[in-house]
This record gives C-alpha cells, structure tokens and sequence, in this order.
C-alpha cells in the first residue's frame, strides 16, 4: 500500500454515534478522508446517501472493502460483530480502528491477533486521550511523587433505571454488563497507568437487569506491588455523566483525578506541582484542535491513529495492548462466578 | 454587554466538577429553586434564558406560566442529545418515538404524520428530520421566544459532513414553518463561517465559545478570533468562564476586544453569582 499525505481513505462500517463522530473527524483532519460507509440497516444508508455528499454508501462491508480503495477502516458496529469485521479488514490489508473493547471475549482477541495485522491497529480507549490522565500518568512514569503504593477507583453514570433494551444488555451479544461496557474503560486505564494486574478478586450484582451485572466491585493486585479498588455502576444516581475517579496514594504525595480535573498533593515543588495542594481543570490543560465533535479527546485519538500510520509509530492502544483488557474481564467475570482470586495470564505476550 | 443566563447549573451540569454537578442537581431539583434565580436575573436585567426540552426546563415552564411574575425572553437549545440517548437505551427505537410523538401532541402529530407518510414514500427523508423540530418546540410555544439554537452535536456534525442539504433545510423550516429565527451553536466557529460562505448562506446567529484561555476556539484562538472580527452576523459567546475555570474580570476584558459582541451567555446559580457577573459586565 503506497500512502501519501492527504490520500487516506477511510471507510467507516456502522453508522450510529460513533460512526458518525469518527466519519466526521476524518473528514476534517489533513491526511485523511472520508471515502466510504457501510450501514446494514437499509433506511439509515438511504438518508445518509440523501444527506452526505462525496461519499459512497453501502449495507454490505464486505462489499465496501471489496469495491474501496480504503487505507483505514473504522469499525463501530455492537461489540459481537468485530471479530469478524476486524478480520476481514486485516485479510484487505487495511489499517484498524475499532471501538472498545476489542471482541467479545479472551478467545476472540487471540483469534484475531493470530492473523498478525502488518498495519497499525487501534482500539477505542479514548480516556488515554485526556488530557487530566495524561498528566496523571506522566506524574507517575516521571516518579515526581515517588513510587505508587495503591489506588481507589470508581466508573459511575446515570444510565440504566430499569431493564434495558437491546444487544448491550444480551451478554452473548455484548460480553457482558456494566463491567464490559464502562469497566473495560476503567481497566484499560488501569493497564496504562500503572502496568500490568496480576490478580484479581471480584463480585457483582444485578439490579435492574435480568442477565447482565449492573454493578461491580473488583480488588486488584498490579505489577509492582500496586493494590487497588475499582467500583463501577450504571445505575448510580447523580452521575449525569460518566465520571471515571481514580485516587492514587504514592510515596510522596497524591494524585486524584477525573474527566473534568486533576488534583495533585506533593510534599516538595515538582516540575507538575508545587507543593501542597494543586488543582488543573481540563479546560486549562485541554489545547486546541483542528476540529471538535463530542470531546477534543476523539480528535486527538484519532490524529494520534494517523500519525501513527503516516509516521511509522506504535499506536497508543494497539491490539495487543486492548485485548489485555479482555483477558483481565474475562478472569474477573470468572471470579465473580467462583468467588476466587483469579491470576492473569497475558496470552498476548 | 448583554447578558443572557445560561441553564447548565440547573440541570446539575458543571464543567470542572462532578461533585459541583451533584450540589447543584440537588439544589435546582426543586424547580421553584430555578425560578428564585430567574427571577433575580429579570431583576438585575439579564436579557434572556437558556431552555432545552429536559424534563426539569419543561417542569420550570409549567412553575413559570403559572406564576410569571417577571418578563423574560428565551432561547431555545433544540434538541434535547442526551435525554433521547438515555430513553434509547431504556426503551428502544419505538419507544423513543412514541416519546416524541406524545410531546406533540394530537394536533402536531396529527398534521406531520401525514406530510412524514408522504415524503417517506417519496424517499424524501431531510424534511422529516428537520421537521421534528416541531415536537421538540411544542412545549414552548405559548412563551416568548427570541431565537433556537441548533445544539452544537448536531451542527458540528453537519459541518463535518459538509451536509448543505440539512443545514439550508433547517433555516427555512424555522423560519417559515415556525416562524423564528434560526441559530446554531458550535464549537468550530472557523469551519461554522467558512461553510456559511462556500454554501451561500448570509451569515447567521451563532452562539460559541469565546474566552480568554482559548477553550473550544477550534482550530485555535487566533485564528477564530480571526473569523469573530470578519462575521457579520450576530454572535453570542459562551463558555466565556470555562465552567469557572477563568476569572470574571479577566473575561469581560477579552470580550471587550471584539466589537461584533455584544450578548454573552453567563452560568449564575446564586443572588450572589448573579449580582458579580452583572456589575463586572455592566461596567
């Protein structure tokens, strides 16, 4: 594949939110464009062809990747539909982006990571994008606090008040409940600040849904003798938005942080805080982009993705990185079921 | 300046804080909490009202049309993202429909669902979408409307999309089957201005962010302070404070700069709020 900046075509299969969000920020960043789209359901192809211009639209991907010169596909369909997705796409030689997590499950990712993508790959943790986790994590790499003794986290929003509708509440279609859904982003987040888990003890409980968990509660132990809570929920009160907290005790100071802030407690002047309490909100920290839909973060993945590609580099979340987040679900929804600390085993190393 | 209260704080929204967003939900989920405030900006002349169709803004209208003991012109923020998104996911596709439908009422839903039957058997699908407005607004229609104000999500994503077609569409849907004035809300003001002039559309009325720390001036401060001098259309700036992040005073400095505004849209939840941001802006 020959690739020339301003010539990548992308082609983007599922158009619901976020096929939209990623259709329109390829079109607008320099080197890139949007080529095509796949829609199954007949009407949404229909006004999308009515509505978008310059773009070819189909129901069939197989299709799209069969009659596109594509150089990236974006894959944002339910989560049950990527493994095969992501391997035809792979077959075609294209560069992949897919939305989280990565399949359905651990014998999924080792399917697809058995195919060796030459090409760069990537999936959808868009957190590792913001800017107030980034600071967290160059705090922690830099040692400016010392070393990370434990962790307490939390993953809650307002969302589910009664038996949902729909894939994402089938486990054989979306993997599982809130812990597939919200967690994965929380464990994904685990993955990037502190390294690798070890083991994990955990519990669940439905609500409001018949089969799928509505709360979870999970102990880890990380690499370097780090040890943490994650609590996650879709059915807390008050939560308008999803709020992923994390409080990260250390050696020599503090670090709290959400979508919205950081708050660092040092007990010296660092090259990030001075010492005492400091507080960054992600509106200072946040720098411009070439385009805004929904949060800078996703432009900023998505250049990121781009860069990677025209450039040469190793992507942020490729899927290897990804499918340790499926390992680590899979050995806690095991837990959950068996009541025992369950080792992680990377099988993708 | 003019200033134009925003409605965030009472829907439980902050920008820097998620436990400043729970003090607030608690706060205005008394509906006569809302009212206090609005009253109080009547009171300290700020020119208008932010209004979305979210369950607390419709139970504030009905509190308001029974009491309105003050004059206050509204802005409407259509349509409403994040309430369609949470009944998807409780009840589907169908269900959200039957939502919208019923806020229509008999009469609203009655007279498109003929015009929807027969653009869907045309395949002519851009004027039924637009013409949801219509559910959107039928709670407001007895209120004195100023202007509405496509929500960013939807005109950010237009523009990405460079989808002429909708964008034209809605313009004349408000302004000849609603009869007010069309505007739009963006976080990509540059894009917003340069798709106005490719497309041939007279400048409209816009609302955007416009603060000192350059917050959501996409690409980039400069450059959209740029594009704000060379707009001839109206422009109200917002996110002027960045949910709090900058100061008041240094705020007002900044819009100063730009001859073109002249309304701005402030979050206040207390007297106290209200009083500060009226005096450093009255100045």
């Amino acid at each position: 594949m020959t690739i020339g900046i301003k010539n990548l075509k992308v082609g983007v299969i599922g158009v619901g939110k976020m096929g939209l969000l990623h259709s329109g920020i390829f079109n607008n960043l320099n080197g890139s464009l949007l080529s095509a789209v796949s829609e199954k359901k007949k009407i949404i192809s229909e006004v999308i062809k009515q509505c978008v211009p310059n773009v070819q639209i189909y129901q069939n991907y197989d299709e799209m990747l069969k009659n596109e010169e594509l150089n990236i596909v974006v894959i944002t369909t339910p989560v049950f539909l990527h493994k095969k997705m992501v391997e035809d796409a792979i077959n075609h030689n294209l560069h992949v982006f897919v939305e989280k997590p990565l399949a359905l499950n651990t014998k999924e990712c080792q399917s697809i990571l058995s195919k060796k993508s030459k090409n760069k790959t990537m999936v959808g943790y868009v957190r590792r994008f913001m800017e107030t986790y980034k600071m967290a994590k160059k705090i922690i790499e830099n040692k400016e606090l010392g070393n990370v003794n434990d962790f307490i986290s939390h993953l809650y929003v307002s969302q589910v008040f009664q038996q949902g509708k729909g894939w994402l509440y089938n486990p054989e279609m979306s993997g599982g409940g809130v812990l597939m859904d919200l967690g994965s982003h929380a464990i994904d987040m685990i993955h990037y600040l502190f390294g690798d888990i070890k083991q994990v003890t955990a519990s669940g409980k439905s609500i409001y849904n018949k089969n799928v968990e509505d709360y979870a509660s999970v102990k880890l132990h990380v690499d370097k003798n780090i040890f943490g809570t994650l609590e996650t929920s879709w059915s807390m009160k008050n939560y308008r938005l999803w709020e992923l907290y994390f409080e990260i005790h250390l050696d020599e100071g503090t670090i709290i942080t959400t979508e919205k802030y950081i708050k660092i407690f040092s007990e010296r002047e660092t090259n990030s805080a001075k010492k005492g309490w400091n507080t960054f909100y992600k509106q200072q920290l946040t720098k411009n982009i070439p385009i805004n839909l929904g949060g800078s973060e996703y432009t900023l993945e998505d250049l990121h993705f781009l860069n990677c590609i025209m450039n040469n580099g190793k992507t942020l979340c490729d899927f290897h990185e990804a499918a340790k987040t499926n390992f680590v679900i899979d050995k806690i929804y095991m837990s959950m079921k068996k009541n025992t600390e369950e080792s992680i085993e990377y099988e993708v190393n | 300046m003019n200033l134009i209260l925003g409605h965030n704080q009472f829907l439980g929204i902050s920008h820097i804080s998620e436990e400043r967003s729970r003090e607030r939900d608690k706060k205005f989920s008394d509906v006569k909490n809302i009212y206090n405030v609005v009253e109080k900006a009547a009171d300290f002349g700020y020119k208008g009202l932010i209004l979305e169709t979210h369950p607390r803004m419709l139970e504030f209208l009905k509190y308001y049309k029974k009491n309105e003991t003050f004059d206050m012109d509204f802005y409407l923020q259509l349509p409403y993202i994040q309430g369609y998104i949470q009944t998807m996911n409780e009840k589907g596709l169908q269900g959200l429909i039957f939502q919208i439908l019923r806020r229509g009422g008999i009469k609203t839903t009655s007279t498109l669902i003929l015009k929807y039957l027969i653009n869907y058997t045309k395949k002519n699908y851009i004027p039924i979408g637009v013409s949801f407005l219509q559910f959107e607004i039928a709670p407001f229609r007895d209120i004195n409307i100023k202007a509405i104000f496509l929500h960013n999500v939807i005109t950010d994503l237009l523009l990405s999309l460079q989808t002429k077609e909708i964008f034209l569409e809605y313009i004349s849907y408000v302004e000849e089957n609603i009869g007010l004035k069309p505007g739009f809300i963006t976080l990509n003001f540059q894009l917003f201005k340069n798709c106005c002039d490719k497309w041939d559309i007279q400048q409209p009325l816009v609302m955007t962010p416009i603060n000192i720390g350059g917050y959501d001036m996409n690409p980039s401060k400069e450059i959209v302070e740029t594009a704000i001098n060379e707009y001839n259309g109206k422009i109200i700036a917002m996110n002027v404070l960045g949910g709090g992040a900058f100061a008041l005073k240094d705020t007002y400095s900044y819009l100063k700069l730009f001859k073109t505004i002249d309304y701005c849209v402030i979050g206040a939840s207390s007297e106290d709020h209200l009083r500060e941001s009226m005096e450093v802006f009255s100045e």
